[in-house]
């Protein structure tokens, strides 16, 4: 194992997937622990990883399976974000407005977070999604209209007002 | 409106028919600026993991190369030690069942006899 390609990979990608992470659990603390699982994984990956290509996905796929690990550890139950926590969230972040769109992502079903967020965090194609959520592109790109439809919708009540709603709110 | 998510993210549209259709109302035009504004939002998210975090990470991280060496190195001595341990225990053995000193000649394995008249014959040429 080389520890400086391994400090690289993590320099490149850590913040990028503690976004991702702290987006999808609604948690700070947690998402540095997933996190750090997450590059945990990808150092004892290094060695069998040859796709260099597609290091961004590689990793993402790991940070998916970290935290579908994370889901089965503590269940359904422990990941539904509380309010108190999408404030932590929001706060830590100096983005008081933010608390919406928190509320908003975890109001999402799973599987519409995740691809979500795999694009607009993550910054991946539907073709790099497909793969680490085990769906086609087509189920993906409807799984991220349908997540961005209801996130309108959560945030401005309904299409209109959506556009008007994250003018002023969402930041 | 599809379509236009999926041309807000830089993919494929084959269907431009459905394209034209959906930005011609106003509803998919809102709707391309919202899903902007909702991308623009999310990515606002400059966070950071904290300090601890790093020092954390830099511990777990190196762990496993710097524990691994001394770790192979006490397997491969441990090994050795099991390799010579096996050969001296061997070694003594055969020293003690061959009398215990070395300047004996060892003991004979296979015991040939030879009777007179009946395997050689003193006469016979």
């Amino acid at each position: 194992m080389d520890i400086q390609q391994a400090a690289a990979i993590f320099e490149r990608h850590h913040l990028v997937v503690f976004r991702f992470l702290r987006r999808a659990t609604g948690d700070t603390s947690s998402a540095e622990d997933l996190t750090q699982d997450v590059f945990l994984r990808v150092v004892r990956g290094l060695d069998r990883y040859e796709d260099r290509l597609r290091e961004r996905a590689w990793v993402f796929r790991i940070a998916r399976n970290v935290l579908l690990d994370r889901h089965r550890r503590i269940g359904r139950a422990g990941l539904d974000l509380s309010l108190e926590a999408a404030r932590h969230v929001a706060v830590e972040g100096s983005q008081a407005s933010s608390v919406a769109l928190q509320e908003a992502l975890d109001s999402l079903r799973e599987e519409e977070r995740e691809a979500f967020l795999l694009r607009e965090v993550a910054g991946l194609g539907y073709e790099e999604i497909g793969p680490i959520v085990e769906a086609t592109p087509d189920a993906v790109r409807m799984r991220i209209y349908r997540a961005r439809s209801a996130l309108r919708a959560c945030l401005g009540g309904d299409a209109g007002t959506g556009a008007r709603a994250s003018k002023g709110t969402v930041r | 409106m599809a379509v236009l998510s999926a041309l807000v993210d830089g993919e494929e549209v084959n269907d431009l028919a459905l394209l034209a259709e959906a930005l011609s109302v106003a509803e998919g035009r809102d709707a391309i600026l919202d899903f902007v504004r909702l991308r623009a939002a999310v990515r606002a998210d400059q966070s950071r993991p904290r300090a601890a975090f790093y020092e954390k990470v830099r511990s777990v991280l190196e762990a496993p190369s710097g524990r691994s060496a001394p770790r192979v190195l006490r397997r491969i001595a441990a090994a050795v030690v099991l390799v010579l341990a096996t050969a001296g225990l061997v070694d003594l053995g055969w020293r003690l069942r061959d009398g215990g000193s070395a300047e004996q000649p060892p003991r004979p394995t296979r015991v040939l006899r030879f009777e007179p008249g009946v395997d050689w014959h003193a006469n016979v040429r």
